[in-house]
């Protein structure tokens, strides 16, 4: 099961600044990375990260730097910027902070539910 | 995939080698490769391998276009609003430039149009001088009616500022005359007056006229005939007279005073005392050679007695010789009485008339004569009467020499201060009284207005009752000022009748019309 594309698009850059801030540096790895993290879930298809890599460059959080691979092929490597650090910590927390209001919520709700019955 | 695989949803701009999408087509070169590879090393074909490998990536042209927007996005968007910028800017551009050319434009033809004027007028011929008629004075003399023209008579163009006579036309034989061209100003006509008189007044005064050139004034049209009617003073009693034997002899006259539109001085000048009703008679028909003569002189006086009052012609006055101007008057009178001692003689003055003249000349030396000895008189005191050596019919002169004096004309002609009494100087003509009772009365033409004076009862009695309570002349005089010595009498109209023809008492041969 993929789960929502809205929720996706959310947890995805919190998602790549993690896999990049993990040692990963190049699209396939990233992908790779991901597609385990989440255990195939998160990703339907790799493309999908190449946009929200450009993206994170745009803002200035990754920074990329063209190379050659051990095939010999053009291989763009991306890595954390300060900026793309600080980033990364507030989104952990932010996140933390959102999925536990959420899980709150939704456990509390719940548990109210069942106390009034 | 190849950089053309990389089509844009919106248009982009046809590059021949986007460095944008080779570097996004590099990057996912590299990474179907790298798919590729690692299923190839996991046992799949190199065929099966790069179909999974391009069905696990996705849409690489659609995900590839999102990218170039996103690493073209900004500086698109920064490019177009660079643009769009530069395409507002040029648009403004042109359109102030249009403004201005239009403005231009409309400035250089409306240039054009008044190069054009400016070049006509230049180039219009010279147009006539205005013709502005010269500022003139034209009129008419006639004798007592239109239809009876002033030929040939001399007209006076008088300047009214100064007096000073500008002008000297005659008239034609319709009596038109015309004066040339005169400066702007205010002027009036004078002309003598026909018949010709051989007392004055002589001659007779338009209104003052503004002259303006270019401007044409109504003709002045001057009845140069003399009207005049006379007054003719009744006492209501006669005057006051009272005999104390070897003591005093109190008498009176009847001083009057007339103001008319006569002017007998130089004094066709604005500088009228009273505003005078058009025309003016004149005495002179020369300007003024002095200030002196410039002071306006319009009223008679006269001193009368009972013998002067009962003529039936009319009361004579002085120069005037009761012949007054047509119109109003305004007629004061007063009561003079005077002591004199019972040896007192009056002597008779006489004016040394030249019989070998002609009879108006004889008038006028007499009057100069009569001058002369008022000036005479009034330069050494009131009683130089015996100082002049004139002889006279009547005893006018004794009493004018010894009524006038400054403080008694001052007084006449209101004083300094109309509300305080004169001082009691000299000793008949101390009075306390004014004129403020002047009536005004009409002077008809060819008419005698009969004007009454009130004479008040018991002057006599006041007056005896003073002498018998004062023996000593010396002592009289203080005792004079609670006398009513110099009293205002109440003039009233009685009525009027028709002058009657000429008895020989005027020398004015011109008769009322």
């Amino acid at each position: 099961m993929h789960p929502n594309t809205d929720l996706v698009r959310g947890a995805l850059e919190p998602v790549i600044l993690e896999v990049i801030a993990g040692g990963a540096t190049y699209g396939y790895e990233i992908a790779k990375a991901i597609e385990k993290a989440s255990d195939g879930r998160l990703l339907a298809q790799e493309g999908t990260l190449y946009p929200a890599l450009h993206r994170l460059q745009k803002r200035g959080l990754l920074e990329a730097e063209w190379d050659l691979s051990p095939e010999g092929r053009q291989r763009k490597h991306y890595r954390l910027t300060a900026a793309g650090r600080k980033e990364r910590q507030a989104l952990r927390k932010e996140w933390t902070e959102f999925t536990r209001t959420v899980n709150l919520i939704l456990g509390i709700q719940h548990v109210q539910l069942e106390l009034a019955w | 995939m190849s950089s053309s695989s990389l089509p844009g949803d919106r248009e982009r701009p046809a590059a021949p080698v986007d460095p944008v999408a080779a570097q996004i087509e590099a990057e996912f070169a590299d990474h179907l490769a790298t798919s590729t590879e690692r299923l190839t090393s996991q046992g799949a074909s190199p065929g099966e391998a790069g179909r999974r490998s391009q069905e696990k990536f996705g849409d690489a042209a659609a995900i590839g276009r999102r990218c170039w927007w996103i690493q073209q996005g900004d500086a698109l968007m920064f490019r177009v609003a660079v643009v769009s910028l530069i395409v507002v800017l040029c648009l403004a551009l042109a359109i102030t430039t249009l403004g201005s050319w239009q403005s231009q434009s409309r400035m250089a033809d409306q240039m054009n149009a008044l190069s054009q004027q400016l070049k006509a007028l230049a180039e219009r011929p010279e147009p006539a001088p205005a013709v502005t008629k010269p500022a003139e004075l034209k009129g008419k003399l006639f004798v007592n009616s239109a239809d009876r023209p002033a030929a040939g008579a001399e007209v006076l163009i008088a300047r009214v500022d100064d007096g000073e006579i500008v002008r000297r036309v005659t008239t034609d034989a319709r009596g038109e005359f015309q004066s040339g061209p005169l400066p702007a100003g205010d002027y009036s006509v004078l002309s003598k007056l026909q018949p010709k008189r051989t007392h004055e007044p002589f001659g007779v005064q338009s209104a003052p006229v503004y002259v303006y050139p270019g401007v044409d004034m109504p003709p002045v049209e001057l009845d140069v005939a003399f009207h005049y009617g006379r007054l003719q003073f009744e006492p209501s009693r006669p005057l006051p007279k009272l005999e104390v034997a070897a003591k005093y002899t109190i008498e009176s006259r009847l001083f009057v005073r007339v103001f008319t539109k006569y002017r007998r001085w130089h004094a066709w000048t604005p500088s009228f005392e009273l505003p005078p009703s058009w025309p003016a008679y004149v005495r002179f028909l020369s300007a003024p050679k002095s200030a002196s003569d410039e002071r306006p002189r319009d009223w008679f006086w006269d001193i009368l007695s009972d013998e002067d009052l009962a003529d039936p012609s009319g009361t004579l006055l002085m120069d005037a010789r009761g012949e007054l101007p047509e119109g109003q008057a305004i007629v004061a009178a007063a009561l003079l009485i005077d002591m004199l001692p019972s040896d007192y003689q009056i002597k008779p003055i006489v004016f040394a008339v030249n019989p070998g003249k002609n009879f108006s000349q004889s008038l006028i030396d007499a009057a100069q004569q009569w001058r002369r000895a008022q000036q005479s008189v009034f330069g050494y005191g009131p009683f130089a009467e015996d100082q002049a050596s004139l002889a006279t019919p009547n005893d006018d002169f004794m009493w004018a020499t010894r009524a006038r004096s400054t403080t008694w004309l001052e007084h006449l002609r209101g004083g300094p201060d109309k509300n305080k009494p004169l001082l009691p100087d000299p000793l008949p003509l101390r009075s306390p009284l004014y004129l403020p009772d002047a009536a005004t009365v009409p002077i008809q033409r060819g008419q005698l207005t009969r004007l009454r004076v009130e004479i008040p009862e018991g002057l006599e009695t006041q007056i005896r009752e003073l002498v018998d309570a004062t023996p000593d002349p010396a002592n009289f005089e203080a005792a004079l000022p609670g006398l009513p010595l110099f009293t205002e009498l109440k003039v009233v109209t009685a009525g009027s009748q028709p002058l009657p023809k000429d008895d020989g008492n005027s020398p004015s041969a011109s008769l009322a019309q």
